[in-house]
C-alpha cells in the first residue's frame, strides 16, 4: 500500500488493510461456512447415494476428490462433513470460551484464596490427557458426537481461564481501573466496563487459533472411533474408513486430510493476523 | 555460524547410524517367517483358546487326534490317532507310538484322557465341539475310549480341533485347572515349539524337529509371529516386505497385492457368510417378523457381489454348499425384490421404521454391508442407523436389547459338523444367536442331527433346520465369498482350511 | 524452596486424586460386562460368573471403588481381563517403549524449535523466514495421525527407508533388556548397528509427533522472540555496537526463555495424549496401544491407570519446568521468592 495511501487510512481512523493472505484466510473460512451452513446448495452429489460400479473411482471432472468405497462422491462428503467437523469445533470453543472467560474474570478479580483455589481446579483439567478423558467420557456415555463434544469442552475452558485470569490481573491495576474504583464503580460493572472490553481482543486471538486445534482433536477422536458414527462424514470419520483401502485409493485418505490442514491454517493466519493487528494497536 | 556447524557436525553420525539401521527387510534370515497377526493372543491355553489370534499358536503348537483333507473334510486323516472305530455311544481310538512332547514326555492315551477332561471342567474355548462327551477310558496307553451322552457320528472329526496337552503338565498344575500356568507356556507335540511371548510385541515359535510329521523341503526354523492390530498396516507392510504373511488384510488391498509382481493368490473356501446380518427377534421394530421380511427383500444382493468382484455368491441359507452334506443346492436363491418389501412393510404395520445396528469394527466389509443395508432400507421408508463398536460392545449391544441388528461374518470350525454352527448361531442361548431367535422345535432337531446314522436322513434335517431359519427372517446372508490371501512368491504351500478363519499351518510351508 | 516443593507436592496429590476418581466412576457408568469376553464364545453361564466373581465385577461401586483406591496406595492398579496380569506389571513392561518415545520427540522438538525460531529471527523478513511461517502455518493442522500414516506411505511403502512400525526390527534379535530403552540398551551391550536400528525405529513416529508440535511451538518461540527484539534494551545493544549475533545469544534468547518454556509444558501435555494415536499406527507397544485395546474390550483398568500415570508425567514435568523459570530467568526469581 502506498504511502499516502496509509496516511490517508490512518487519519481516517481506518485499520490497515490485511495482507493477502489474510484475505484469502477469510474467503477460506466464509466457503467453509457455507458449506457447514447450507451443503445441500453447493455439493455436487448426496453424500450418501450409493453408486458401487464407480466405487474408488481417483479424482476427475466428475468427482474431484473420487469415491469411496460405495461410491459415493468424496467431494460431497467432505462439503456435508463440515458442519459436524468444523461446526462443533466452533461450538466446544465459543462454549469453553464463554465459561472459561467468565470463570477467569472472577478468579482474576477475586482475592487470593479465592483466586488459588480457583486456579487449582484449573489444574486438575490442565494435566488431565485429553484422549484418556475422551475415552472415559465415551466408556460412560457411549461413542459419537456428543461425548466428543463433552470431553473437549471440558478439555477447553482451563485454557481460556488462565489467559484471562493473567489479563485481568494486569489490567486490573492499571490507572484507568484505579481511577474508575475511586468513582465508586465496582463489581460487575467495573469487569464489564473497564476490564473485559481489553481482554476481549486476546480472547477473539485465541478463539479464532483455537478453532483449528479442536478440529484436529475432534478429527482425531473419530479416527480413534470415539466420535461420529458412521455414514456421519465427519472429516476424522472419513479418514479412518479410508484407511482399508489407502494402498488403492490415495485420495480418500489425501484430501480429507488437506480439508482439515488448510481449515486450520486459514483460522491460524487469521488468529495471528488478529494478534498482529492487537500489538500495533496497543503501542508495543 | 560456529554454531550451525556444530549442529551439524553432531547430527551426521547420528544420522549415518540411522541410515545403517534401515536393514534390508529379509537380510540374513530367509528361514524365519514374520507372520502378522491381527490381535494379541488373550491366552494360549488349548482349553480356552477360540480365535483366530490364540489358534494360530494352539494350532501349530499342538497336534490333534484325528485330521482331515482339506478339499475333502469329510475324508478324516490320521494323527496322533491311527485308526478310530464307533459302536453306538462308544468311540475307540489307537494312537500313534513314539511321539514325545516338546518338553520331553511320551505321548500316551492318559494325555488324551487328561487333556478333555480339562477341557470340559473348564467348559471354554472349543470344548463345545466335544460337549457330548460324557466319559474317557484309558484301556491302554496306546488306547482309549471315548463315551458320549447320545451316539454322535461326528466326534471322530470333531476331535481334530481338540489340542493335546501333556498329563504330566496338567497334574503338575492342579489349582484352578493351571489355567494361570496355560495362559502363557504350551508344551505340546506338534510341529513347532512355543518360545517366547513378548507382551504387545510377539510370539516366537521354534521348528520341533522331532515332530513325527512330516516338513517339506526348506521348512521355515523359526516363526515370529507378530500382533499388528492395525489393517492397514498389516496390508501395508505385506506389500512392503516387513512381513512374510498376514492374516486379515482388508479384501480390496489383498486383491490388489496378490496381482502384484513378487505375489501370488490363494484362493478358498472357509467363510460360512462374510458377512450376516442378524436381526433381533426381540427388539421394535424388527420383532415384527413382517418387518423383517422387507429388509431381508430389499436388501441389495447384487451391490454385495459388485463389490467382491464376483467371487462371491448369494448364500440361500446358513450352510455352504461346499460343506459335506449341505441342503444348500435344494433351497431357493434368494433375491432383491423391491415390490415385495413394500408389501411386507405394509403388512408389518411398522408406523415408525427406524432402527439402529452394531457393526463391528476393524472389517470393511461389514461396515459396507451396513451401508448396503441402509441405503437399501431408506428405499422403502425404513431408517437404518449405524454404530460401529468394536466386537466385543457390538455384539453386547444387540445382546442386551440395544440394538435391532449385528453383522458377522463367520467360518465354523468343524469340518464336517454342521450343528454346533447351527447351534452356536440359532439355537436358544447359543453365544452367537444374536437374533434372538427362539425355536424349541429348531433346538430339538439340531440336538437329534448328530446322532443319526443314516446320512440321507441328517441330509433331510438339514434342509429342514435350515429352512426353519428362511422363514423366520432372522438373517440376511449378505454374502459368502471365497477368502483370497495374497502370498509373496517366496513362500510356497499355504492352504486355507475350510474349518478355520484365516490361519497359518506352519508346517507345510516352505521357502521357495 | 522446600515450603514451594511440599506445596506443589500436596496439590499433586489432590489432582491426582480427583483424576483417578473421576476416571474410575466414568469407566463404570454403564456396567459393561467384560466377563463375557474373557470366558470366551461358547463358554457355560457357570463360566461366566465364576469369571465376574474372581474380578469382583459382581461387587458394588462403592466397594470396587474403595478397593481400588486402597490398591492404588501399594501401587496396585488393578488386574487387566485382557491381558490376565496386573496392570502393574503391563505398565512396567510397556512404559519404557512410550517413555522413550515421548523422551527422544520432545529432545527433538525442543532442539528443532529453538533452531528455527532462531533462523525465522535471525533472517527475518527473508525467504527462511517466509518458509518457516508457511510450514507453521500449515503445520500447526495438519493431524498427527494423518501425518504418521502419510510419513509411513512415503518412508516405507514409496521409499523402503524405514520401517513401518515397531520399536526394532522384527527379524533382529533385541538387546539384552537393562532400562527398557533401547537407544541405551544398545549401547550398553555395545552394539552400534543395533543402535541404528533402533534410532531408525524412533523416526517416524517421532516425526509425526514433533512436526505437528513444531508448527505451533516454532510460531510461539519466533513471537517471543520477536517481542524481545522489539524491547529497549535491544536498541542500546545495537548502539553499542553489539553485532546481531552476539545480541542473540546472549540476550535475546535468555530473556524470551520463560514464555517459550510456559509453551512448552503445554505441549507436552498435548504430546502426551496424542501419543495414544502414534503408538496405534505404528504398532508401538507403549502404555496407549495398551489401554487403547483394553478399552476397546471393556477393560477398563488400563485406562484408569494411563490416567493416572500420564497426569503424573505431566505435573513432574511442569513442576521441573516452574523450577528451571527462576533459575534461568533473573526476573521471575524475585517474582517468586
Amino acid at each position: 500500500m502506498s504511502g499516502s495511501a496509509l496516511a490517508i487510512r490512518r487519519a481516517r481512523r481506518l485499520p490497515p488493510m490485511p495482507p493477502a493472505i489474510v484475505v484469502i484466510a477469510w474467503l477460506a473460512i466464509a466457503v467453509l461456512l457455507l458449506f457447514a451452513l447450507v451443503p445441500d446448495w453447493l455439493a455436487p452429489h448426496s453424500p450418501i447415494a450409493l453408486d458401487i460400479l464407480h466405487r474408488l473411482q481417483p479424482p476427475g471432472l466428475a468427482h474431484p476428490f473420487g469415491t469411496d468405497e460405495a461410491g459415493r462422491d468424496i467431494f460431497s462428503r467432505v462439503i456435508y462433513g463440515t458442519r459436524y467437523s468444523l461446526g462443533l469445533a466452533i461450538v466446544i470453543v465459543f462454549s469453553a470460551a464463554l465459561f472459561g472467560v467468565a470463570y477467569g474474570a472472577i478468579s482474576g478479580m477475586a482475592g487470593r484464596r479465592l483466586d488459588n483455589l480457583m486456579m487449582r481446579v484449573v489444574d486438575v483439567f490442565f494435566g488431565f490427557p485429553v484422549l484418556v478423558l475422551a475415552l472415559a467420557v465415551a466408556a460412560a456415555l457411549g461413542r459419537g458426537l456428543s461425548s466428543v463434544a463433552l470431553a473437549l469442552g471440558v478439555i477447553w475452558w482451563p485454557g481460556f481461564a488462565r489467559l484471562v485470569r493473567g489479563e485481568v490481573q494486569r489490567i486490573r491495576e492499571r490507572p484507568h481501573v484505579e481511577a474508575a474504583r475511586a468513582l465508586g464503580v465496582r463489581g460487575v460493572a467495573l469487569m464489564r466496563r473497564h476490564i473485559i472490553p481489553f481482554v476481549v481482543q486476546e480472547v477473539n486471538v485465541r478463539v479464532t487459533t483455537d478453532i483449528g486445534y479442536a478440529l484436529v482433536a475432534i478429527t482425531a477422536l473419530s479416527f480413534l472411533g470415539l466420535g461420529a458414527q458412521s455414514p456421519t462424514p465427519e472429516w476424522g470419520l472419513l479418514i479412518r474408513d479410508s484407511r482399508s483401502y489407502f494402498g488403492d485409493a490415495w485420495w480418500y485418505l489425501v484430501f480429507p486430510g488437506l480439508m482439515v490442514m488448510l481449515t486450520t491454517a486459514a483460522f491460524s493466519i487469521t488468529g495471528d493476523w488478529l494478534a498482529r493487528d492487537r500489538h500495533l494497536g496497543r503501542g508495543g | 555460524m560456529n554454531r550451525y556447524r556444530w549442529c551439524i557436525v553432531a547430527l551426521g553420525p547420528l544420522i549415518g547410524l540411522a541410515a545403517s539401521g534401515a536393514t534390508p527387510l529379509r537380510a540374513a534370515e530367509p528361514s524365519t517367517l514374520v507372520w502378522a497377526e491381527a490381535a494379541e493372543p488373550a491366552t494360549i491355553d488349548p482349553a480356552k483358546v477360540n480365535v483366530n489370534q490364540e489358534l494360530t499358536v494352539a494350532r501349530n503348537v499342538y497336534d490333534h487326534l484325528t485330521n482331515f483333507e482339506l478339499e475333502h473334510p469329510d475324508h478324516l486323516l490320521p494323527a496322533l490317532a491311527l485308526t478310530w472305530k464307533r459302536d453306538g455311544t462308544d468311540w475307540t481310538f489307537t494312537l500313534r507310538h513314539g511321539v514325545t512332547f516338546q518338553h520331553g514326555q511320551p505321548f500316551t492315551a492318559a494325555d488324551v484322557k487328561a487333556t478333555i477332561d480339562r477341557d470340559l471342567a473348564i467348559g471354554q474355548g472349543q470344548s463345545y465341539l466335544v460337549s457330548d462327551i460324557k466319559q474317557v477310558t484309558v484301556v491302554d496307553p496306546y488306547t482309549v475310549r471315548i463315551t458320549t451322552q447320545q451316539p454322535d457320528v461326528y466326534l471322530a472329526a470333531n476331535l481334530s480341533r481338540i489340542e493335546i496337552m501333556s498329563a504330566a503338565d496338567i497334574a503338575a498344575h492342579p489349582k484352578d485347572h493351571g489355567e494361570a500356568y496355560f495362559t502363557d507356556h504350551a508344551n505340546g507335540t506338534g510341529p513347532y515349539s512355543f518360545v517366547s511371548w513378548t507382551r504387545g510385541e510377539q510370539i516366537i515359535l521354534q521348528r520341533n524337529t522331532h515332530w513325527w510329521g512330516h516338513f517339506p523341503d526348506k521348512p521355515f526354523d523359526r516363526v515370529i509371529d507378530r500382533f499388528v492390530t492395525d489393517a492397514a498396516t498389516r496390508a501395508r507392510g505385506l506389500e512392503g516386505g516387513a512381513y512374510d504373511l498376514a492374516n486379515f488384510v482388508p479384501r480390496d488391498e489383498a486383491l490388489r497385492i496378490g496381482h502384484l509382481p513378487g505375489f501370488h493368490l490363494v484362493e478358498g473356501n472357509n467363510l460360512w457368510a462374510w458377512p450376516a446380518i442378524y436381526l433381533n427377534n426381540t427388539l421394535a421394530p424388527t420383532s415384527n417378523i413382517d418387518f423383517r421380511d422387507a429388509l431381508v427383500k430389499v436388501f441389495d444382493y447384487d451391490a454385495m457381489t459388485q463389490y467382491y468382484q464376483g467371487s462371491s455368491v448369494t448364500p440361500r441359507g446358513p450352510i455352504p454348499d461346499w460343506v459335506p452334506g449341505s441342503p444348500e443346492k435344494d433351497l431357493a436363491p434368494i433375491k432383491q425384490d423391491i415390490a415385495a418389501a413394500k408389501a411386507a412393510l405394509d403388512k408389518s404395520g411398522v408406523k415408525n421404521p427406524v432402527m439402529t445396528c452394531s457393526v463391528p469394527s476393524g472389517f470393511a466389509e461389514f461396515a459396507f454391508a451396513g451401508t448396503v443395508l441402509q441405503a437399501s432400507a431408506a428405499q422403502i421408508g425404513i431408517t437404518v442407523k449405524i454404530e460401529q463398536l468394536p466386537f466385543v460392545q457390538a455384539i453386547d449391544a444387540i445382546k442386551s436389547n440395544h440394538s435391532n441388528c449385528f453383522i458377522l461374518g463367520n467360518a465354523n470350525l468343524s469340518p464336517v459338523d454342521a450343528t454346533k454352527f447351527l447351534a452356536a448361531h440359532y439355537t436358544t442361548g447359543g453365544y452367537y444367536n444374536t437374533a434372538h431367535y427362539d425355536n424349541p422345535a429348531f433346538d430339538k432337531l439340531v440336538a437329534q442331527i448328530s446322532s443319526v446314522t443314516d446320512p440321507q436322513q441328517r441330509y433331510d434335517m438339514l434342509k429342514r433346520a435350515s429352512q426353519m431359519i428362511i422363514a423366520s427372517h432372522s438373517i440376511i446372508w449378505a454374502a459368502r465369498p471365497k477368502t483370497d490371501v495374497p502370498v509373496p512368491n517366496h513362500i510356497g504351500g499355504y492352504r486355507i482350511d475350510p474349518a478355520e478363519y484365516i490361519n497359518v499351518r506352519l508346517w507345510e510351508l516352505y521357502q521357495k | 524452596m522446600l515450603g514451594l516443593l511440599a506445596r506443589r507436592g500436596a496439590w499433586s496429590l489432590l489432582i491426582l486424586f480427583v483424576v483417578a476418581t473421576l476416571t474410575f466412576f466414568l469407566s463404570r457408568v454403564v456396567p459393561a460386562d467384560p466377563a463375557a469376553f474373557l470366558a470366551g464364545q461358547n463358554a457355560s453361564p457357570e463360566a461366566v460368573a465364576r469369571i465376574r466373581a474372581e474380578y469382583g465385577l459382581d461387587r458394588p461401586l462403592l466397594s470396587q471403588y474403595v478397593a481400588y483406591m486402597g490398591g492404588l496406595l501399594h501401587g496396585d492398579f488393578g488386574r487387566s481381563i485382557r491381558t490376565n496380569r496386573p496392570v502393574a506389571e503391563d505398565l512396567r513392561a510397556f512404559l519404557p517403549a512410550t517413555l522413550e518415545l515421548l523422551i527422544f520427540s520432545f529432545a527433538l522438538y525442543l532442539l528443532a524449535s529453538w533452531f528455527l525460531a532462531i533462523l525465522a529471527v535471525r533472517w527475518r523478513g527473508g525467504w527462511v523466514d517466509g518458509t518457516i511461517r508457511v510450514f507453521t502455518m500449515l503445520g500447526s493442522g495438519i493431524p498427527v495421525f494423518w501425518l504418521g500414516m502419510a510419513l509411513q506411505f512415503v518412508f516405507f511403502y514409496r521409499l523402503g527407508w524405514l520401517p513401518i512400525g515397531g520399536r526394532f526390527p522384527i527379524r533382529a534379535i533385541p538387546p539384552p533388556p537393562v532400562t527398557g530403552f533401547l537407544l541405551i540398551d544398545t549401547l550398553l551391550g555395545g552394539n552400534l548397528h543395533a543402535f541404528g536400528q533402533a534410532l531408525a525405529a524412533l523416526l517416524l513416529p517421532a516425526a509425526a509427533i514433533v512436526i505437528n508440535l513444531l508448527a505451533v511451538g516454532t510460531r510461539m518461540s519466533r513471537a517471543a522472540l520477536i517481542t524481545e527484539y522489539a524491547r529497549p534494551y535491544v536498541r542500546t545493544a545495537r548502539g553499542k555496537g553489539a553485532g546481531p549475533g552476539r545480541i542473540l545469544y546472549r540476550h535475546v534468547l535468555r530473556n524470551a526463555i520463560a514464555p517459550v518454556l510456559a509453551a512448552t509444558s503445554i505441549q507436552f501435555g498435548y504430546m502426551i495424549s496424542w501419543v495414544i494415536l502414534v503408538e496405534v499406527i505404528f504398532d508401538w507397544p507403549g502404555i496407549g496401544l495398551y489401554a487403547y485395546q483394553s478399552f476397546e474390550v471393556f477393560d477398563y483398568a488400563p485406562v484408569v491407570a494411563l490416567a493416572i500415570v500420564s497426569t503424573l508425567v505431566f505435573l513432574v514435568i511442569s513442576l521441573g519446568l516452574d523450577l528451571l523459570y527462576p533459575w534461568l530467568d533473573p526476573r521471575m526469581r524475585e517474582a517468586t521468592s
